[in-house]
């Protein structure tokens, strides 16, 4: 269909929605009502948990921290519990950002332009910290495996095993996953490309 | 008049509008619901910033367009709004020769990327070069440009049925 049509088409659907007015003056407020807004936020949902199990896991460390009696273990220790304190508060400031788009105020090409700034570098930490969960499972592994079962991980070579098992299973996992975040990463780079922006 | 009376009117006047922002950009009458309320909502809260500001119009399509677009890339994360189910948004009519072309007319525009999609719409809502820029951010002869490869993207996809 080419435009002069599509422009018949839309005229005539125009003329016609004219005619069908559906809504009443109570069904507009209603809308307006942030209560009447019941949106079950999966995305803020799961940020809530993952929270909620990184800061019950760093009280539990915590707890037993005493019990981490070598210098190796003590270091991942302390390294664990930063990663499940800063973890959840990155994770959080992404959203918050997503959030901050200024759909009242800003005009198309600036909410196109915000929106995919925002993805492209979403996306970017989204790659570093799968790669950084690697580095994660090395580091916790041995903290809960002394906290938990009493087992150090340079006396246990069926841990070190079951270690490397994880990371080339997690290495597979993140292979797959950025690959599919790299067609998200184009497609927000082609916008701004589109909209003559260069990413900063 | 009140503020709500003001709005209401708004709403009213433009319903058909709304309706067709949202058909552009969802593509089932559940997210095309959740849509339509997103977008009243986003008018409402900026309600106040727009009065006695820039026309009327070009405020509306300007927040419903950012909302449309901001609300499809989040689409996915979220649950659906269920207060107002009832809601009858079914745009009825018995040409089923219409129906077909309006069909055929969203699947084309749909193909188009997200900046193209809110040019198109602008310009089938009659907006003159002018309007759409101001709505858009881009310049006037900016928009003629992008128009004239909007047209000729549709005569490619035309040429590729």
């Amino acid at each position: 269909m080419e435009l002069e049509e599509m422009q018949a088409v839309w005229s005539e659907m125009s003329d016609q929605l004219e005619k069908q007015k559906k809504l009443t003056n109570e069904i507009i407020l209603k809308m307006t009502q942030q209560q009447y807004k019941k949106k079950i936020n999966k995305i803020v949902y799961s940020e809530l948990i993952g929270f909620i199990i990184c800061l019950i896991s760093a009280i539990y460390i915590l707890i037993n921290f005493h019990k981490l009696d070598h210098w190796f273990t003590i270091s991942c220790g302390i390294i664990t519990l930063a990663l499940f304190i800063v973890g959840p508060i990155i994770s959080f400031n992404w959203l918050k950002r997503m959030k901050k788009i200024n759909v009242i105020d800003n005009n198309y090409k600036q909410t196109l332009t915000d929106f995919a700034k925002i993805q492209e570098k979403a996306f970017k930490y989204k790659n570093y910290s799968y790669v950084l969960g690697i580095g994660a499972m090395l580091i916790t592994v041995p903290v809960f495996a002394k906290i938990m079962g009493g087992k150090d991980l340079e006396f246990d070579p069926g841990l070190l095993f079951d270690l490397f098992v994880g990371v080339i299973i997690t290495s597979v996992f993140i292979y797959f996953i950025t690959k599919f975040y790299g067609r998200t990463m184009k497609s927000a780079a082609d916008t701004l490309a589109e909209l003559g922006i260069e990413d900063e | 008049m009140r503020k709500e009376e003001a709005f209401t009117l708004l709403i009213k006047e433009n319903e058909g509008v709304i309706f067709k922002i949202t058909r552009v950009y969802t593509n089932t009458l559940e997210d095309q619901k959740d849509l339509y309320q997103e977008i009243v909502f986003q008018l409402w809260k900026g309600f106040d910033s727009f009065r006695g500001d820039a026309k009327a119009s070009t405020w509306m399509y300007r927040v419903a367009l950012n909302t449309a677009f901001t609300h499809i890339k989040k689409e996915k994360r979220k649950g659906h709004n269920v207060a107002l189910d009832h809601i009858n948004l079914k745009y009825e009519h018995d040409d089923p020769v219409l129906e077909e072309r309006l069909k055929e007319m969203y699947s084309q525009i749909k193909l188009l990327n997200d900046l193209e999609k809110g040019l198109i719409l602008l310009l089938l809502e009659g907006k003159k070069y002018e309007e759409i820029a101001q709505i858009t951010g881009l310049s006037s002869s900016n928009v003629g440009t992008r128009i004239s490869r909007i047209k000729q993207k549709l005569k490619k996809q035309l040429v590729k049925k």
